[in-house]
């Protein structure tokens, strides 16, 4: 054989057999294999279907040349006398290979372990005096890393390595490979390549192809790339970018071709043998700067609208606030309103005309009977001033703060020790049954019937001492108000007009409680009055 | 004139000032005498047990039973009891009420002490008394106006400041429910709005201001 050459997708060896050129086709040859130049000058027998090749001059159809068609490079056998006298050369050690002028690309034998196995394209080998040796071979055969391996090729320095081309091998006794060194990725260099080592890196990135798995690692700011090359179904899992690994596998310094698209710029190379050369050794932080950037957008989305939300809300609850203020404003100054007018329509009204009808019984006696008219003015008068000092209570001081607040106990304290200070009469107030809040009309009611009682006894009775009870029963409440005075007879119009006129007024404001008034006086024996209103 | 032909009165009004006035008033008059007087209801029925009265002047406007319901059962017990209505109001509701319970006149108590006695001995006489300007507000009421309790009951929540909302929760209906009887009311009062209804109803004595 003499010559090969590959051709459209496959190869064509040519061959001179007897002194004629025969061209053997094989076809389907992988593109990326190296061509199986370890046939040049070796005898072989090729076995294929034959075709002759015609080219056509002038008209006449002229024989040109025979073209085996040859399935596949099995069929082509080089003969075993020819092979035995290649495994003649003596083996050679690594250093002894530099004796040879590389140029003239000197066949060489040397022996070792098969390290590395890139079917199509060669192996590395582990020489007996540690060197390590790419050998460049397409031949098929059954290799097994670890297994010894006997190795004719032509010798070529590559980087200035010895390296084999155009290969021929045969397969020896099988054996094991020293452990992977360990190294860290900075420890590597030019003495690491070809060698086993194992080295931790943390992903960067993971890329697949049909033909192999490419993991680009990081340690201690050493890029490096691992690749995991498809032989038969092996694949690597996809794994998180950020994942630390423990790889072992055989460095390859530089220079050496690299997968398409990623950058020349790796320190080194290590090819895995298998997936199980790759191990994760820590999962990948979960906070990954995508990851932390995601979160700080969100939290920050989270933030604006929290902030946006409270704002809105406070301005919600400003609008509800001025909305419920305005209309319990609204409110008081309804039920306030309301209140003047039920005052006004109750009291005032009709003690005007009552008022009036005794102003026309006035204007009838004049004429008749001065003595009459003058008494009737006087009661007129009384009427009046009674209408006013009742009609500015009404408007001015109907809810004294300590009522509001602090209910009808706490007033009446007060009331009791605002009057002690101008009264030399002993004042006590009893409370009896369990006290509570009443409706604001009957504590108010109540309220003024004691001033107005307590009023009248310091006033007109010369008492020494005038109690004031009040008993909260379960159904009822009552007011007594009680002293040891003067007393008067009761039920007549005689006696003080304005005495008189409290009590009907008390009497009067009971009966707008619906509740009963009771008032017991004898002369020399003192008053009691008595309100007891009942609570449905 | 001896006293047995003299017209006895009993004063019911839980005003006493009203009570004194007309005491003092009617007590001057010959053909008149105040037999009897009342704060409340209670009080006046108890009273016209007590003493017979020929005639009962007594206050539209009173806590607890008001004079509808007092002349009511008063009438009840005695039929041929008279009574004549005073009020501070004059207002076309109140004078039907009035009547319809059984009052045999009605007067505002603004009214001159002259058209006040003869009032009162027209109604004691057997007939009824009405002041001309009160019968004509009578006859001018729409009877149609009339609205049912349940009308009553929604218009008095919307004068205490109620929305459609609370209504509806309060009288324990749906909102539309309370809305059609808003509708209702509005029509019959021949008004536009809720505060109008108010008023108007204030006005014709339909709701009184408590």
């Amino acid at each position: 054989m003499t010559k090969v050459a590959s051709a459209h997708d496959g190869i064509i060896l040519d061959l001179l057999s007897d002194g004629v050129l025969v061209q053997a086709a094989i076809p389907r040859w992988p593109q990326n294999w190296v061509l199986p130049g370890y046939l040049r000058d070796l005898p072989v027998t090729v076995r294929g279907a034959v075709s002759r090749r015609q080219s056509q001059m002038d008209g006449m159809v002229q024989n040109v040349g025979t073209v085996l068609c040859t399935p596949s490079l099995e069929m082509v056998e080089v003969s075993p006398e020819a092979l035995d006298d290649l495994f003649k050369l003596p083996r050679e050690n690594y250093l002894k290979l530099f004796r040879f002028t590389t140029w003239e690309n000197p066949a060489v034998r040397i022996y070792g372990q098969v390290l590395f196995i890139r079917p199509g394209l060669g192996f590395f080998v582990l020489m007996e005096d540690k060197a390590i040796i790419w050998v460049q071979t397409s031949l098929p055969g059954t290799l097994m890393p670890g297994g010894f391996v006997d190795v004719v090729g032509r010798l070529d320095t590559f980087d200035g390595r010895a390296l084999l081309t155009d290969a021929y091998f045969r397969a020896g006794k099988p054996g094991t490979l020293p452990p992977p060194w360990k190294q860290t990725a900075r420890e590597v260099n030019e003495f690491s390549h070809g060698g086993t080592i194992r080295v931790e890196g943390r992903l960067v990135g993971q890329q697949a192809s049909v033909s192999e798995d490419s993991l680009v690692l990081e340690n201690q700011g050493v890029t490096f790339l691992a690749r995991l090359f498809h032989v038969g179904n092996v694949q690597l899992p996809k794994l998180q970018p950020g994942t630390l690994l423990q790889l072992s596998g055989l460095c390859v310094i530089k220079r050496m071709p690299l997968p398409e698209n990623l950058p020349q710029t790796f320190a080194f190379q290590l090819w895995l043998p298998s997936p199980a050369d790759v191990q994760i050794l820590q999962r990948p932080p979960w906070w990954t700067v995508e990851r932390v950037f995601i979160l700080c957008g969100v939290i920050l989305l989270l933030g604006l609208l929290a902030v946006g939300w409270a704002a809105l809300l406070r301005r919600q609850v400003a609008r509800q606030s001025t909305l419920i203020a305005s209309q319990r404003e609204q409110h008081a100054v309804a039920e306030e309103r309301s209140r003047i007018a039920r005052e006004f329509h109750d009291t005032v009204q009709q003690q005007l005309a009552g008022i009036n009808l005794e102003l026309e019984t006035t204007e009838l006696n004049l004429e008749q009977s001065p003595a009459e008219a003058r008494k009737s003015v006087g009661l007129t008068r009384q009427m009046i001033r009674h209408s006013l000092a009742e009609t500015r209570q009404t408007i001015w001081d109907l809810r004294s703060p300590a009522l509001e607040r602090g209910g009808l106990v706490v007033a009446l304290q007060n009331l009791v020790s605002s009057l002690q200070q101008s009264s030399s009469m002993q004042l006590r107030l009893q409370v009896a049954g369990a006290p509570r809040r009443l409706s604001g009309t009957l504590e108010h009611g109540l309220f003024r019937i004691a001033q107005e009682a307590m009023t009248n006894a310091i006033k007109h009775s010369k008492a020494r001492h005038c109690n004031l009870t009040i008993d909260f029963a379960a159904r009822s409440v009552r007011l007594r108000v009680q002293d040891d005075g003067c007393g008067f007879q009761g039920g007549s119009f005689s006696g003080d007009g304005e005495m008189h006129f409290g009590l009907l007024g008390m009497r009067e404001r009971a009966n707008k409680l619906e509740g009963a008034f009771d008032l017991h006086s004898q002369p020399g024996q003192g008053t009691k009055i008595e309100v007891t209103v009942e609570i449905a | 004139m001896k006293s047995s032909s003299k017209i006895r009165v009993l004063l019911v009004d839980d005003h006493f000032f009203v009570r004194l006035g007309l005491a003092r008033a009617l007590n001057r008059e010959p053909d008149f005498k105040v037999v009897g007087e009342a704060g409340n209801g209670t009080e006046a029925i108890e009273v016209f047990r007590r003493v017979k009265p020929d005639l009962v002047l007594m206050d539209y406007h009173m806590p607890g039973r008001d004079g509808v319901a007092v002349t009511r059962a008063l009438l009840r017990e005695f039929p041929a009891a008279r009574v004549l209505m005073l009020s501070i109001d004059e207002k076309e509701e109140d004078v039907h009420r009035a009547l319809a319970a059984g009052a045999a006149g009605y007067l505002p108590k603004a009214t001159q002490r002259e058209e006040l006695l003869r009032a009162m001995r027209t109604v004691h006489a057997g007939e009824r008394f009405l002041p001309p300007t009160l019968a004509a507000l009578l006859t001018a009421r729409v009877p149609a106006n009339e609205l049912t309790p349940r009308e009553l009951e929604v218009l008095e929540l919307v004068s205490k400041g109620l929305s459609t909302h609370e209504i509806a929760h309060v009288l324990g209906c749906a909102k539309t429910t309370v809305k059609w009887h808003l509708k209702n009311i509005m029509q019959k009062l021949e008004v536009s709005g809720r505060t109008e209804a108010t008023r108007a109803a204030l006005e014709r004595g339909i709701l009184h201001v408590e």
